[in-house]
């Protein structure tokens, strides 16, 4: 059974087709790279894949389930373009809030160890509106891995970290996908994504114009996906 | 997990992040201390008619006071898409729409408790 599975899924804004019969899975341990323009669909189809957007057409399942069903949601992490942590509290007790809505056994451990693990152990009573983008952003990837979800979904998980937290971040998803996780991330920063994926969707106007295995030409060249399959090619 | 912790855990997550700015309750009191004064201002106290719509008035400030207090409750899910994160968790709709009623009633009812003695004194 595919982790991810997206069959048919088409997204309408009023009349705009923003997904068009959109056809992608990823297998357990793999990790697909969805790359594209802006406003190709990346986040659209992201976002439809959590369950936060219904599909006008198609459906969607994770691990056999719709991304609405409580098994689904408790097995998916997500990062998209807002950290989804309060402001108003600590880098700890956000994450002892989800730890507690997961129903994790120890909140306070866990959220200990991610927030070590993520480089933040210093400042884990610091109120969140008092942090630096960088540190926002890897608080939100402690949350997205807090409860070990099988599925990641990313959406532009680079995005204002400096080198030494996309190394981090990095990491974690290397360990994640050892582990047999599945990563599912948009993204425009192409070499960074490229070293880890095991697939590649690209996504033209809402339509796959390429889903396959990420070849060693392709690491080599990140650009070259777009080169071949991208509008215009 | 247990339905009821669920909602204590939503319930308990508002309350503190409210009790940090204090932003819906003191709008809500300033608000509901201004119009009562302006009721004073309105009304004359020791007319009868207006003892006979003394409980409307209040009613109508604490209306409008629990209006602020719930929107700003859930204007503080929406800057860094915190709402997508409570949906995505495997908590079912109901909880998270219960432990949202319960931290309001609990910061209308200290705006209730404040107001109510000036409503007496007015």
């Amino acid at each position: 059974m595919n982790a991810v599975a997206v069959e048919g899924v088409w997204k309408f804004y009023g009349d705009y087709p923003a997904l068009r019969d959109v056809r992608l899975e990823a297998g357990a341990g793999s990790c697909l790279a969805l790359i594209g323009r802006n406003g190709a669909g990346k986040t659209t189809l992201l976002r439809v894949i959590a369950g936060f957007s219904r599909p006008g057409r198609g459906q969607v399942r994770i691990f056999g389930d719709p991304p609405r069903e409580t098994s689904a949601r408790r097995r998916m992490g997500f990062i998209g373009h807002g950290i989804a942590v309060y402001d108003e509290l600590s880098a700890l007790e956000n994450l002892m809030l989800y730890g507690r809505l997961y129903g994790l056994a120890d909140p306070r451990r866990t959220a200990l160890e991610w927030l070590e693990r993520t480089g933040l152990e210093r400042v884990r009573d610091g109120l969140v509106r008092e942090f630096s983008r960088g540190m926002r952003q890897r608080l939100a990837v402690a949350r997205a891995f807090l409860h070990d979800p099988g599925v990641l979904l990313l959406d532009e998980p680079f995005t204002s970290l400096d080198d030494r937290a996309i190394a981090v971040l990095q990491r974690l998803l290397r360990e994640a996908l050892a582990a047999g996780k599945t990563v599912v991330m948009s993204t425009h920063q192409l070499r960074e994504a490229l070293e880890l994926a095991s697939h590649v969707a690209l996504l033209n106007r809402g339509q796959v114009a390429f889903h396959g295995p990420r070849t060693p030409e392709m690491a080599a060249d990140p650009g070259l996906v777009y080169a071949r399959y991208g509008e215009g090619a | 997990m247990n339905f009821l912790r669920q909602v204590f855990i939503i319930a308990a997550k508002d309350l503190r992040a409210e009790l940090r700015t204090k932003e819906a309750v003191n709008a809500a009191l300033a608000f509901a201390l201004v119009i009562l004064l302006l009721f004073s201002f309105a009304f004359d106290p020791s007319a009868e008619t207006t003892r006979d719509i003394s409980g409307g008035l209040l009613w109508i400030v604490f209306a409008f006071a629990g209006v602020l207090v719930l929107n700003r409750s859930f204007v503080r899910e929406l800057p860094n898409d915190c709402l997508d994160a409570l949906i995505a968790a495997p908590i079912p709709g109901a909880a998270l729409f219960l432990g949202k009623v319960l931290a309001n009633y609990v910061l209308v009812l200290a705006v209730e408790l404040v107001s109510l003695p000036v409503f007496g004194v007015f």
